[in-house]
């Protein structure tokens, strides 16, 4: 029923016995505490607010159990930011008002980080990347704006640099 | 609206390994593959598995390659990766493009092949998409015996497929199609994302005048299962597609498949649906064949 398990989180080791029906988001918000990622629709995988990037893919976190990711490397919204520097795509909603209340906001960066590693650049790619999370409040078009204003910023990026913003 | 106490997690790593688990533990184990549809079940309540046999680390079932005129797609390729391989991009772009326009890039980076034809949604874009292709569901038992099904016959009805509690399916095949085939798939929903209303998959082989020679068409959407429109692909056959033959296609499908009511839209819209998306993605299957 139990079981030991170990996760890397944002380059730090959680480890921790847990109930084998633990839902990985779950383990991120309780048992590690990083209450970023959000628990939105938490019954059919609809929302997207829990998605997280498992092994450098972009996943809904409700649809997975803990230990499934025994073992594997998860980047939450908290480990976008370097210090004082928020990352690329964090600044392009900072600076293109890309959210108001936030509750999307965490699931729609980790989405659109595994998109910015490669990214297309019409509109309708842009809204094709992000149509897994669903935001109530911007009606989108903000948020196809920061994306812009992050892809540039992406970029005029040094291979170097890059590898810094997208460890993974 | 949290799964049920799971009391055995397995992940093993070959198939040999997962068939003596399903021997072992049979009806009270469930297959957990991309988890995106066994996953919101399970939280339901609707499943309640015992026993969770995770493919996630069988590493021999991802592969996707052509092998004696045939496409082998393993059964944890993932709706991503199909929707992008370069294989089935070239000569089977119908299924790229099935693959393409299932739910939304999570779940496409996570839900795989084999589990969207286990879990037999009349809704979900693989089924028309592989009965379009003609293609066969490779099933291996607990025992080391092994068959092969027409996914015509594997899908059996809303969420039932015809695979048994000791049953692995390893990979889906699909026959290479011959010179100046080409296929397309488009599907209605309501909102970006969700199961289809309608979908069409139309697969076409010319010869080099134009003219049809074979012809499948699948619609999708409708109940129990996907259901083929014959009759529409026969009128194809031996004629040369303009655009009067597209509408009398059309029309012939929305005569033949029976629609239904639901939740999602009426019988009637649905028709409508057909009428007008038979002929758009024959065209569109009809010029990819010609390339
Ligand atoms: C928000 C959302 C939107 C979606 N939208 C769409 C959509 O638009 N179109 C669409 O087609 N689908 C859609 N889906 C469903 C999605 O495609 C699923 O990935 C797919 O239906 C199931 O595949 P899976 O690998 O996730 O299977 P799982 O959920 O892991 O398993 C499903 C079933 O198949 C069995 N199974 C899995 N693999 C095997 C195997 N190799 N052998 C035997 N049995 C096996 C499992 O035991 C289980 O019973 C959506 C899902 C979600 C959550
Ligand atoms: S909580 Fe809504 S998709 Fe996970
Ligand atoms: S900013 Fe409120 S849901 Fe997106």
């Amino acid at each position: 029923m139990k079981r030991s398990i170990g996760i890397t989180i944002n380059g730090e080791v959680y480890e921790e016995t847990v109930d084998q029906r633990l839902l990985l988001v779950d383990f991120i918000r309780e048992v590690a505490g990083l209450t970023g990622t959000h628990v939105g629709c938490s019954v059919e995988g609809r929302c997207g607010a829990c998605t997280v990037v498992l092994n450098g893919k972009a996943v809904k976190a409700c649809l997975l159990l803990a230990v499934q990711a025994d073992g594997a490397s998860v980047l939450t919204i908290e480990g976008l930011a370097k210090d004082d520097a928020l990352h690329p795509i964090q600044d392009g909603f900072w600076e293109k008002h890309g959210l108001q209340c936030g509750f999307c906001t965490p699931g729609l960066l980790m989405t659109l980080y595994e998109f910015l590693q490669n990214p297309k650049h019409s509109d309708e790619e842009i809204r094709t990347a992000m149509s897994g999370v669903i935001c109530r409040c911007t009606g989108y078009v903000h948020i196809v704006e920061a994306v812009k204003h992050a892809i540039a910023a992406v970029e005029a990026l040094s291979p170097e640099e890059r590898k810094e913003w997208f460890p993974v | 609206m949290y799964p049920k106490a799971i009391e055995n997690y397995f992940a093993p790593t070959d198939v040999a390994e997962v068939l003596t688990l399903l021997n072992q533990y049979g009806e009270q184990a469930k297959l957990l593959a991309g988890g995106q549809s066994l996953m919101p079940l399970m939280k339901l309540r609707l499943a309640e598995p015992q026993t969770i046999i995770d493919l996630n680390q069988v590493a021999a079932l991802d592969d996707i390659r052509e092998e004696d005129g045939r496409l082998h797609i393993g059964a944890l390729a993932r709706h991503s990766e199909v929707a992008t391989h370069p294989i089935i991009l070239q000569s089977y772009a119908l299924l790229a493009d099935a693959a393409r326009n299932i739910g939304d890039p999570q779940i496409r980076n996570r839900g795989t092949i084999a589990g969207s034809l286990v879990h037999a949604d009349p809704s979900a874009d693989y089924p028309p998409a592989v009965m379009a292709l003609d293609g066969q569901l490779v099933v291996a038992k607990a025992d080391g015996s092994t068959r092969t099904v027409l996914v015509d016959d594997f899908l059996a009805g809303p969420l039932m497929s015809d695979i048994g509690e000791d049953e692995l399916v390893t990979r889906i095949e699909i026959p290479a199609p011959v010179a100046q085939s080409g296929g397309a798939y488009a599907k209605h929903s309501q909102v970006a994302g969700d199961f289809a209303i309608i979908s069409v998959a139309a697969q076409i082989t010319r010869d080099p005048s134009g003219v049809c020679q074979q012809a499948s068409i699948v619609v999708g959407g409708v109940m129990p299962k996907p259901c083929r429109a014959e009759q529409a692909a026969s009128l194809l056959q031996g004629k040369a597609i303009d655009a009067t033959l597209l509408t009398q296609a059309g029309e012939a499908a929305a005569e033949e498949v029976e629609t239904e009511d639901d939740v999602r839209a009426s019988a009637d819209y649905r028709r409508q649906l057909i009428r007008v998306t038979v002929p758009e993605v024959v065209r569109q299957a009809s010029a990819r064949a010609e390339e």
